[in-house]
């Protein structure tokens, strides 16, 4: 409904209603001279101001502006002390403030309705906000944005094309780094970048979905394409999806992604836009927003990641150990010799790798230790770590290395106790490039004092941003060793 | 030292009834020798039927073969032979060990033997002594044990697993690893080595088996040639005669003995050279490049075929000299011993196990390994009758039975008896 409040003041109501018990929202724009801004409140009554708990102003570029004008959409949502019985909407604009009895109007009164009609972006900005405080915005309990959220366009599957983009992938890593980045199908105007804002969607099986924003939350500011990235709280057997907005000058794109649980490669693949051939400008971009991003990245990982390499202890008789990558027959053999010394050092085995089967065979025949099998390193290692007692992980050159020294003993030097094994997973997900195998094997080499300065990095990228990443891991890595200079 | 003589079960590759070749003939003259000497002494070998046939028509895999020998089928191991594949089989084969109730385990290989078949028997009886002959190198090298380059034919100084991925493009670090951590692995439950030279002992220190618990002891040639008496030759007649024995195989050094001669023969043609193991087809199929030589040569090259190893002994009574060009390394070549043993000298390359068992111009003359110039030098030079009359004088004989058995006593003693000691250098 549409009031003139003034001759330069101008006011639409699209929607008056409440959001639950104690929480009123108001949707519409305010028209009045360029160059002032319009501050609104919401009163119980004359003298009696309730508390605002979010007014966001956004572009109304579908209304008439006459010369000298301006104007601005707005949501506001306010608190209901009991009590308040009225409800003025209050302007103040140029030191005087103009109420309206909203009471007295029949206005729509339906914000979940409203929330479907209304601008995408305003909607958005609202979700994102209450988001963020959903303690004080209860509008995402209160089921506002889900028949919104049920119109969004919804990317399912893996990377490809989707709606104006030639490419869209959308990620999530165990520890909760999420990103989504892709790159646009039609150019833009020249010198417009793409801002990027996403909140997260948690459907924890069967439960209600929730909402939550991305911590960290940054994008690189793109003309041709698109990257954004964020942490959400690890949420483990969950359902992610991302809700983008993506806004191109005056073009903007609302839509759902389901995220992809995928390991650091996949994570870093997408912030890099890999297979992406960029021009110049977003290359310089993308490399300037990385950087940053990925020292951010770092400093977050520091505490948790700091010395971990540096904590492994002498395993005590009785243990486990844990040989997560036998692949090749005569490992299994070499492991079968050495069997009767492992069996004093040992208590349990657990083995993973392709000729895993035959080596248990042998030692499983023998009967003086407890033998598990597992598919691959990642099992393996779970499966090692419910045990009692440290857990020393072998790799094939470590058992190598004691076989043709003739010294099993120094096997057994770089067990990890159950303060480590709780920190491995973590490790793999923020840090690992190839496979928990890949991830022991470092950590190993870590303990053993051996330089990882030379560490092959998978799927390395030959140009500049490549060499950012190949930096950020060893970063990585020199923290977990403990010998990374501090900035 | 005891004064019973310990029981001894001698375990090897395969039976000389069934091949020829110097470490399953070393094994077996060390059982006979043995028994001769009225120890209780057993004798198991490998044995592949045609077929993949038991030798036990009941269809056991091992079976008796006269007294106190016995036969097994490797038909249950992996291809490489190194390992089993079926498990029942290698315990048979273990029930077999464990039932001769030996004190000590001497094994003449591991190879159609097995690295855990040798695991399990330490394990079964920790109270028995295992002891290893190493007649070859093939746990260094997976060039057939030869260590000569596989591209090149270089000869290898050295084993390091980037080396060998060198010759072996086709596999990698980790493997060529884990294959000598394989190896190390079993043949340290052994718990002394024999080596039939320095040479190879060396190697095998130098790979990573530990010198303590090793002892250098010759091969015995057996009674019989040790019986053989030796008498004085007659350098006049015989210095220009040569003599080869031996396979026209890819190292034996065919291709340098035959040119050589040729062109030593334009100097002297008196000279002449007969080749006992191989006719000129089996030669020129292995090594066409020498037909010019060999028609070169005209009737001073003599093609004698095979021959049985009792016939040594007249073979090499009409030659003047023995001659071994091989182009590997030879690591304790029977041919040098029985030529020893007869008292012909010998011609040589100059390294490995022949530089050792034939020390220059006290046993014979070396010439530089590979070399046709060389070698055809070395030949005019022994034909020279003072030379070969004096060489032939100074010709050590080799290590006698009551040496041998002495050697052996010591190394079956328990380790609180025993002494390692380097028994002889050549």
């Amino acid at each position: 409904m549409y009031f003139e409040l003034g001759q330069a003041l101008h006011l639409q109501i699209d929607c008056v209603g409440d959001i639950g018990p104690d929480q009123g929202a108001i949707f519409g724009w305010v028209r009045h001279p360029a160059g002032e801004t319009p501050l609104l409140h919401v009163a119980g009554g004359v003298g009696l101001r309730l508390p605002t708990v979010l007014l966001v102003l956004h572009p109304r570029t579908e209304v008439e502006l006459p010369d000298g004008m301006a104007v601005s959409g707005f949501t506001l949502l306010h608190d209901i002390p009991p009590g308040a019985a009225g409800r003025l909407l209050v302007i103040g604009l140029g030191g005087q403030e103009i109420a309206l009895d909203l009471m007295a109007y029949d206005l729509p009164g339906d914000p979940a309705a409203a929330t479907i009609a209304r601008d995408p972006g305003a909607t958005f900005q609202f979700l994102h906000a209450a988001a963020r405080d959903p303690a004080r915005i209860r509008a995402v309990p209160a089921g506002l944005f889900n028949g919104w959220l049920d119109h969004l366009p919804r990317r399912t599957g893996s990377t490809g094309a989707f709606l104006d983009f030639s490419q869209l992938s959308v990620v999530c890593t165990a520890e909760g780094e999420v990103a989504v980045s892709g790159s646009f199908g039609m150019p833009g105007a020249a010198g417009e970048r793409t801002e990027a804002m996403a909140c997260a969607m948690l459907r924890p099986g069967d439960g209600p979905a929730r909402i939550v924003p991305l911590h960290h939350e940054g994008f690189a500011p793109l003309e041709t394409g698109f990257v954004l990235r964020g942490q959400i709280e690890p949420s483990l057997g969950a359902q992610v999806e991302l809700v983008v907005q993506l806004q191109r000058g005056d073009h903007g794109w609302w839509f759902r992604g389901e995220a992809e649980a995928v390991a650091l490669p996949g994570l870093l693949a997408t912030l890099t836009l890999a297979g992406t051939e960029l021009p110049g400008a977003d290359a310089g971009a993308l490399h300037g927003w990385l950087k940053e991003a990925l020292r951010h990245r770092g400093e977050v990982l520091r505490a948790g990641l700091c010395g971990i390499g540096q904590g492994g202890g002498r395993a005590a008789p009785g243990g486990t150990a844990l040989i997560f990558d036998l692949h090749d027959d005569y490992a299994a053999r070499v492991l079968s010799l050495l069997a009767p010394q492992l069996e004093t050092q040992f208590g349990r085995i657990v083995i993973a790798g392709a000729a895993a089967t035959r080596a248990a065979a042998a030692l499983l025949h023998r009967g003086r230790m407890e033998v598990a099998v597992e598919e691959d390193a990642e099992a393996a290692l779970a499966l090692a770590a419910r045990g009692v007692g440290f857990v020393t992980p072998i790799d094939t050159p470590a058992l190598v290395d004691a076989a043709i020294e003739g010294n099993l003993t120094r096997l057994a030097g770089h067990a990890l106790g159950a303060d480590h094994l709780a920190k491995l997973e973590t490790l793999h997900v923020v840090a690992g490039m190839d496979g928990m195998e890949g991830t022991l094997r470092r950590l190993m080499a870590i303990m053993e004092g051996r330089d990882l300065g030379g560490v092959h990095l998978p799927g390395q990228r030959p140009d500049p941003i490549g060499g950012l990443v190949a930096e950020h891991l060893r970063m990585v890595w020199d923290m977990v060793a403990g010998r990374e200079a501090r900035p | 030292m005891s004064a019973r003589q310990p029981a001894v079960c001698v375990i090897s590759h395969a039976h000389p009834d069934f091949s020829k070749g110097g470490g399953e003939m070393a094994a077996y003259r060390h059982f006979q020798t043995l028994a001769g000497e009225g120890w209780d002494a057993s004798f198991v070998a490998a044995i592949e039927l045609p077929n993949g046939q038991p030798p036990s028509d009941r269809g056991e895999m091992a079976a008796g073969y006269g007294e106190r020998e016995y036969l097994y089928a490797v038909g249950g191991m992996e291809d490489d032979r190194l390992w089993w594949r079926n498990p029942d089989d290698r315990r048979a084969l273990l029930r077999l060990l464990v039932g001769l109730k030996a004190d000590v385990y001497h094994f003449h290989h591991y190879w159609r033997v097995g690295l855990d078949l040798i695991a399990e028997l330490a394990e079964a009886r920790p109270d028995a002594r295992l002891v290893l002959t190493l007649h070859e190198m093939l746990a260094i090298c997976s060039h057939h044990g030869q260590m000569v380059r596989t591209r090149s034919r270089e000869l290898c100084r050295k084993e390091t697993a980037q080396r060998c991925l060198a010759c072996f493009p086709d596999q990698t670090l980790e493997r060529l690893r884990l294959r000598k951590a394989m190896m190390l692995s079993a043949l340290r439950r052994f718990d002394h080595f024999v080596y039939p030279s320095h040479f190879i002992a060396e190697r095998y220190r130098a790979w990573g088996l530990s010198p303590d618990r090793a002892t250098v002891l010759e091969n015995y040639l057996g009674d019989d040639l040790l019986a053989v008496p030796r008498r004085a030759r007659d350098s006049a007649r015989l210095a220009g005669h040569f003599a080869f024995f031996g396979q026209p195989t890819e190292f034996k050094g065919f291709d340098i003995l035959i040119p050589a001669f040729a062109a030593a023969l334009k100097e002297k043609p008196g000279l002449s050279l007969a080749i006992h193991g191989a006719t000129a087809e089996e030669t020129l199929r292995f090594f066409p490049g020498v037909a010019n030589s060999i028609a070169e040569a005209g009737d001073r090259l003599i093609f004698s075929g095979r021959y049985d190893a009792p016939e040594v002994s007249g073979l090499m009574a009409s030659a003047g000299w023995v001659v071994m060009p091989s182009i590997w390394w030879e690591n304790s070549p029977v041919v040098i011993q029985e030529a020893r043993r007869l008292g012909a000298p010998l011609l040589v390359s100059g390294i490995g196990g022949m530089a050792e068992k034939v020390l220059d111009g006290v046993d014979g003359l070396h010439f530089r390994a590979g070399s046709v110039p060389g070698l055809a030098t070395a030949l005019l030079e022994a034909s020279v009758p003072d030379i070969h009359a004096r060489l032939s004088a100074s010709l050590r004989d080799v290590i006698g039975r009551d040496e041998f058995i002495g050697t052996l006593r010591r190394i079956y003693a328990s380790p609180a008896e025993a002494e390692t000691r380097v028994i002889r250098a050549a």
